[in-house]
């Protein structure tokens, strides 16, 4: 916190002092001391300015040094005081097609590549095995996954290993040559997974974890589990009790986190919902005004589309509209970019890595510096991450908006981490493997040549020129050295 | 294109913003070439006409002057972009969704290290679309 703890009387020229009549979250931009008992004065949407106002001040180019470091030093303090700190990015690199996997494991879908240009994305060789059934069905077990070079990959994360099977049984089914499974890449494997678990032509997308993702799993145990915390924490901030009640419901059982499609129901029988219900036949006697609506009344009036039969409306006769009442969104609390230096991969996704947080503080805090759209690569420079790693809920900045859970220790993480860890690859000798595997396939059935991009050319060059600093390798001429470079790579991440 | 409208308009997780009127569209091109940018991809643009802004749990397309201000294009890349040869037109927790000018293609960027998760070419509209929204 700050080292001023007693009320800073300030003093403005007259320009200053309207614009902080207007917007009094300038104060805390002005004031020299005592600005961060100033941004804890104020309300959530006057901090939310404050913030994103410093952030802009203290990137914004345009801005002369000492503004730009005053801006930067008032955030750092702030951002203390709310238990977050600053980080340079870190250089523990990450592959594109590992970050992709990560991806596929959090939101639990995959992309479908459909007809067209788009499957320039899978290998010649995969397509080629995959228009070619062998003549006899092969077993299930001709097909050996750990032969493959990049499924271990994959296999780091549990979502992935269970349905191995799946994989196994759609192969069988369309009697493709367990050779396959050598010469895949990345996207093969991922185009294998929609195939596997598509149902109906039309989808976009396919989801593969069963019941739910590995994103609304968090979410719907923590508010089964925590859910009296939460409430408490919104009803301190003055929402109504029936947004939260009707939140922490979408969270539970539906892992929903945002309130656009939210219905807001009464919590309590309404004489305009007992009227709409008996309008519709929905059965209800021996209910009366302000009665407890049962929850499975209101689950299956939401399941059936009916939830509106009981939204909640104001004083004033107004139906409470759910985009006026915050959302939330899950954050990564160690970035994925930057998770090359993890022993256990999978951990990235795990529940202690992630934490539920409002929107805006997603948005503007959380993610406030990055802005990394920019023509020059490696323009950004810095990460928010949290003093304490055990935070899993935050609606506000002051102590008492989180929740800090210790998941890390308990015996199911240690025992999950210890599943994980046991397939240990590194990406470069994955992908070393399967160039080889392909040329091989190559000479042996003659395909076209493939594509220099069926493996993360800029992991190699990045691993490649690290390692031989002093010779750097473009990727002009990778093509000639990579293979006997990437071969001679050991050891990418420092443990 | 007629693919995504279908997807979308038979998707009822999705909350959808309402068409973007033709003059919403003229201002909002000219405080993008005013604060550096080039126009808009076209099929961005016909997309916006039917539903200007999208959200899903995870994700969101953004649009011009929604009715939820938070994914305004243009508030958005004041915030989030310094390319001048980009422009950010929809975010999931893990990445963005660009346009870039130069190449006129889709990309995919990573929000952590602005790394190139993906690219889609113009007639791949529909996947760039689906890859933020998760649809």
């Amino acid at each position: 916190m700050s080292e001023d703890k007693t009320e800073i009387e300030v003093k403005y020229d007259d320009a200053v002092a309207d614009a902080i009549a207007q917007n009094p979250f300038l104060s805390v931009i002005y004031q020299k001391k005592g600005f961060v008992e100033k941004f804890h004065a104020f309300d959530y949407e006057n901090q939310i300015k404050a913030y994103q106002t410093l952030v802009k001040l203290a990137s914004d180019s345009n801005e002369n040094k000492q503004s730009r470091n005053d801006a930067f030093y008032k955030l750092e303090r702030i951002m203390e005081s709310i238990g977050l700190y600053m980080v340079e990015q870190q250089n523990c690199y990450l592959s594109k097609d590992e970050r992709l996997i990560i991806r596929m494991d959090f939101y639990g879908s995959i992309d479908r590549i459909q007809a067209g240009e788009r499957k320039r994305k899978l290998s010649a060789p995969y397509l080629e095995l995959m228009n070619k059934p062998c003549r006899k069905r092969p077993k299930m077990r001709d097909y050996d996954f750990k032969s493959s070079p990049v499924w271990p990959l994959f296999a780091r994360f549990k979502s992935f290993r269970k349905i191995e099977n799946n994989l196994k049984r759609y192969l069988v089914k369309n009697k493709i040559s367990p050779e396959i499974l050598s010469i895949m890449n990345v996207r093969d494997f991922s185009d294998l997974i929609v195939h596997a678990f598509q149902t109906d032509d039309s989808q976009m997308k396919i989801e593969f974890q069963k019941p739910t993702t590995v994103r609304k799993k968090f979410v719907m145990d923590l508010a089964a589990n925590h859910g009296d915390e939460i409430e408490k924490i919104l009803a301190s901030k003055g929402y109504d009790k029936r947004y939260i009640a009707s939140m922490l419901n979408a969270m539970k059982c539906f892992g929903a986190t945002k309130t656009e499609k939210l219905v807001i129901t009464e919590t309590h029988f309404t004489q305009r919902a007992l009227n709409e219900l008996k309008k519709h036949g929905i059965e209800c006697k021996g209910y009366k005004k302000d009665d407890p609506i049962p929850q499975e009344l209101i689950n299956r009036l939401i399941a059936e589309g009916h939830g509106i039969w009981i939204a909640a409306y104001d004083e004033n006769g107004q139906r409470l509209k759910s985009c006026d009442f915050p959302s939330f969104e899950v954050h990564h609390k160690h970035a994925v970019s930057t998770s090359g230096d993890l022993f256990n991969t999978a951990a990235i996704n795990y529940k202690d890595n992630l934490c539920l947080v409002l929107t805006d503080i997603h948005t503007h805090v959380l993610h406030g510096m990055d802005i990394i759209v920019d023509d020059k690569r490696d323009a950004y420079s810095r990460r928010t991450e949290f003093f304490d790693e055990d935070v899993a809920f935050m609606a506000g900045f002051e102590p008492n908006d989180k929740i800090y859970i210790s998941y890390a220790n308990t015996s199911s993480r240690r025992k999950k981490d210890k599943e994980d860890s046991l397939i240990h690859v590194l990406y470069d000798e994955c992908m070393a493997k399967l160039y080889e595997n392909q040329n091989a396939y190559e000479m042996r059935h003659k395909t076209p040549k493939q594509s220099k991009k069926s493996f993360d050319v800029d992991a190699v060059v990045k691993m490649v020129n690290q390692t031989y600093e002093k010779k750097p390798v473009t990727r002009q001429n990778l093509s000639v050295r990579h293979y006997a470079l990437v071969k001679e790579i050991k050891g990418r991440r420092q443990r | 294109m007629k693919q995504l409208l279908k997807l979308l308009a038979e998707n009822d997780v999705l909350k959808k913003e309402k068409p973007l009127e033709s003059k919403d569209t003229i201002s909002a091109q000219k405080d993008l070439v005013m604060a550096g940018f080039e126009l808009l991809p076209e099929k961005f643009i016909a997309l916006l006409k039917v539903y200007n802004g999208i959200q899903s749990q995870d994700g969101a397309v953004l649009g011009i002057k929604p009715e939820n201000d938070a994914i305004d294009i243009v508030r958005f890349n004041k915030e989030h972009n310094r390319s001048k040869s980009k422009i950010i037109l929809g975010y999931d927790d893990f990445a963005f969704l660009v346009y870039d000018f130069q190449e006129k293609n889709y990309l995919l960027i990573d929000r952590g290290d602005g790394l190139e998760l993906d690219d889609f070419l113009d007639d791949e509209f529909t996947s760039a679309i689906s890859s933020i929204l998760h649809f």
